[in-house]
């Protein structure tokens, strides 16, 4: 028991913690409420004013960098049904952000990415869907910025670094999508190649950025593809 | 090492606090161990208890940890206590140094009071000066207002007569050329008119201009 | 203490990438892939609380047993370990760029956060506490019961006095020794 001032000190403390956090509580959802509404208003007066936006580019760019400033992402603003803004805007921003992506992972995979790793690493939460990224790659190729599709096993990628694959480069990087790393030894047994050729290739490769060297596996070099980096947190 | 550039002051009883507290964390640091300890042969009487229900309480190793943990523990409370005091200890330095601020704070605003009361002393003084400035001043002011009035009027008249001689006056002179040239440029100017419908002669032109000579004086005069 | 197992579970995917472990003979990649490593080290140290490593990747605890926290530069579950030569490039990535510095037992203090923010950190303690204008000692700072609740709990001795340094270079703080040791600092 305490008597006089400290009789205080325990109970009331904990009164107005918890009427602080209370409050700031509160607060914070008021102001999180009030910024969904807020939200919630700007993408209806975008599709009310759909005609101005449309015919404005100034004022587009304007109100965009306006969404873009309060969390809206203007990719979420696109509407494919009733063709929010120009549908062209839509696949443009798109555009953009994989350049950006591209650019950043350059030299973490040396500028080659497979349309799954663009697509689940950074536009599924934006809820694009596989079809408008493709839409918007095909685009970003007609740019002549060295933008590149390609196959490996049947699988899309994107090559953002002007050289260009050789055939045999191709192969090795389709041997790396089943087992995430080539060898000289994988190489002869699949492709039936020698090893001074594999070895020419490969270290080209390693030079151009395109595989990691990892000398510390039984018996021989492996040759790592970056992409196999976000694959290799499913396995674990 | 942090003295230089810095202006904070360590006194005597800063260094004094400091000694306190080293010891007392010495103490925090030997209560933590000490629990640690307890704890620890607390879980091995535990696990000894376990392995061996029936003999147990009669094995000598087990009275020993009981024992031992009994004396820990009677160390840990004077420690407990040692700690209380050396915190009261700091408690009671810091205070003191609080007070010891509150009273030169008093005693600085007491100087100050009685220096200001002393400024006070001549303030009779200063206001009986003060109201005789404020009367004789008065006394100036109506000197001044009364002697100002004849004075004021006298100038007034002569200011007023000053603007009439001048507007008048300039009113008289450019009167006087016009009425004496009227019906002469009247005359010259019918005869212009029939010499423009014929030849421009040498009479036409003199008359012209001794026109314009005569036009002229009114602004030059 | 936690398990050995999940001490390093949640480090990114790229942790478990097999050629991260050897140095890159691509210049351009091997910087890509020191950064990495910065990021790595700073994320295990700041998840487990360590503020010092040894040169071999270990965490170093004030306490004498030896921690059974194995290396950040060895992966048992890909079975790969980085080489002495790379890990001491490692090392000099991270002085060089400010987020470790040498301590004197010839160990690294991890910095997660900036020697700056740690003394604002510091400073913000005193200043909601009441200690300002008082004596504390770094034991008080670094081990007493009022900081439990703080961030700096639990800091590193030497990283608390260069914080503190900071604080008086900043004209905040004073530092008084005993016996040519540094013991306590006033703050004002």
């Amino acid at each position: 028991m305490k008597f006089g001032l400290a009789a205080f000190d325990a109970s009331w403390d904990r009164h107005y913690q918890d009427l602080s956090t209370n409050v700031l509580g509160r607060q914070t959802r008021e102001f999180k409420e009030q910024l969904t509404i807020f939200q919630e208003r700007l993408v209806e007066f975008a599709k009310d004013h759909n005609k101005e936006l449309k015919e404005n580019p100034e004022f587009r760019a304007k109100f965009i960098r306006m969404c873009a400033s309060i969390g809206i992402d203007p990719i979420s603003l696109f509407d494919r049904q009733r063709h929010l803004f120009d549908v062209n805007d839509f696949y443009y921003e798109i555009c953009v952000k994989v350049i950006e992506i591209c650019r950043k992972t350059k030299d973490l995979n040396g500028g080659v990415i497979s349309f799954d790793e663009l697509h689940k690493g950074y536009f599924i939460m934006l809820k694009v869907q596989i079809e408008d990224l493709e839409k918007s790659i095909e685009m970003l190729q007609s740019l002549d910025g060295g933008f590149e599709v390609f196959f490996i096993k049947g699988k899309k990628f994107l090559r953002s670094v002007p050289n260009e694959l050789t055939d045999d480069q191709t192969k090795i990087l389709e041997i790396c999508s089943v087992l995430g790393y080539a060898s000289i030894s994988l190489l002869r047994v699949n492709l039936n190649w020698k090893p001074f050729r594999s070895d020419a290739i490969l270290k080209e490769m390693v030079a151009n950025g395109l595989l990691w060297t990892d000398n510390q596996a039984q018996g021989e070099v492996l040759y790592w593809d970056p992409a196999w980096i976000i694959r290799s947190s499913s396995l674990m | 090492m942090g003295q230089k550039g810095s202006k904070i002051e360590v006194t005597k009883a800063d260094k004094a606090v400091l000694q306190l507290k080293i010891s007392k964390d010495d103490l925090h640091r030997y209560t933590r161990r000490t629990e640690l300890l307890i704890n620890n042969e607390r879980q091995q009487l535990r696990h000894l208890l376990k392995e061996d229900p029936k003999n147990g309480k009669k094995n000598p190793r087990v009275r020993l940890i009981l024992k031992r943990i009994h004396y820990q523990s009677h160390l840990l409370d004077q420690a407990a206590d040692q700690l209380i005091n050396l915190e009261n200890m700091v408690a009671t330095v810091e205070f003191k140094l609080i007070e010891q601020q509150f009273i030169a704070g008093l005693k600085q605003g007491n100087d100050v009071l009685t220096k200001l009361n002393k400024e006070f002393a001549g303030a009779e003084d200063l206001l009986d000066d003060v109201q005789e400035q404020i009367a004789y001043q008065e006394e100036i002011d109506q000197i001044l207002s009364t002697s100002v009035v004849g004075g004021f009027e006298d100038e007034l008249d002569r200011e007023l007569q000053q603007l009439d001689q001048e507007v008048n006056g300039s009113q008289n002179l450019p009167e006087l050329p016009s009425t004496e040239g009227l019906p002469a440029i009247q005359d010259s100017k019918q005869g212009s008119e029939s010499v423009k419908q014929g030849e421009i002669g040498e009479e036409a032109k003199q008359e012209k201009a001794e026109e314009e000579e005569r036009r002229t004086e009114p602004l030059l005069a | 203490m936690t398990e050995p197992q999940t001490i390093t579970a949640q480090l990114p995917p790229i942790y478990s990438f097999p050629p991260l472990y050897t140095c890159q003979p691509n210049a351009l990649i091997r910087q890509q892939q020191l950064d990495t490593w910065c990021e790595l080290i700073l994320e295990f140290a700041k998840t487990n609380k360590a503020w010092c490593m040894s040169q071999e990747g270990t965490i170093v605890t004030n306490s004498e047993q030896a921690s059974s926290i194995p290396s950040i530069f060895v992966n048992e579950q890909i079975q790969r370990s980085a080489a002495a030569p790379f890990i001491e490039e490692i090392w000099s990535k991270m002085l060089q760029s400010e987020k470790a510095i040498r301590s004197s037992k010839s160990t690294y203090i991890i910095l997660w956060k900036s020697l700056d923010s740690w003394s604002s950190l510091i400073l913000q303690w005193c200043e909601s506490s009441g200690k300002l204008n008082q004596v504390i000692t770094l034991y008080e700072l670094t081990e007493g019961d009022e900081t439990l609740d703080w961030e700096f709990h639990g800091m590193d001795i030497e990283l608390c006095e260069k914080c503190l340094l900071k604080l008086c270079d900043r004209g905040r703080a004073t530092m008084l020794k005993d016996q040519g040791k540094v013991m306590g600092v006033k703050i004002v």
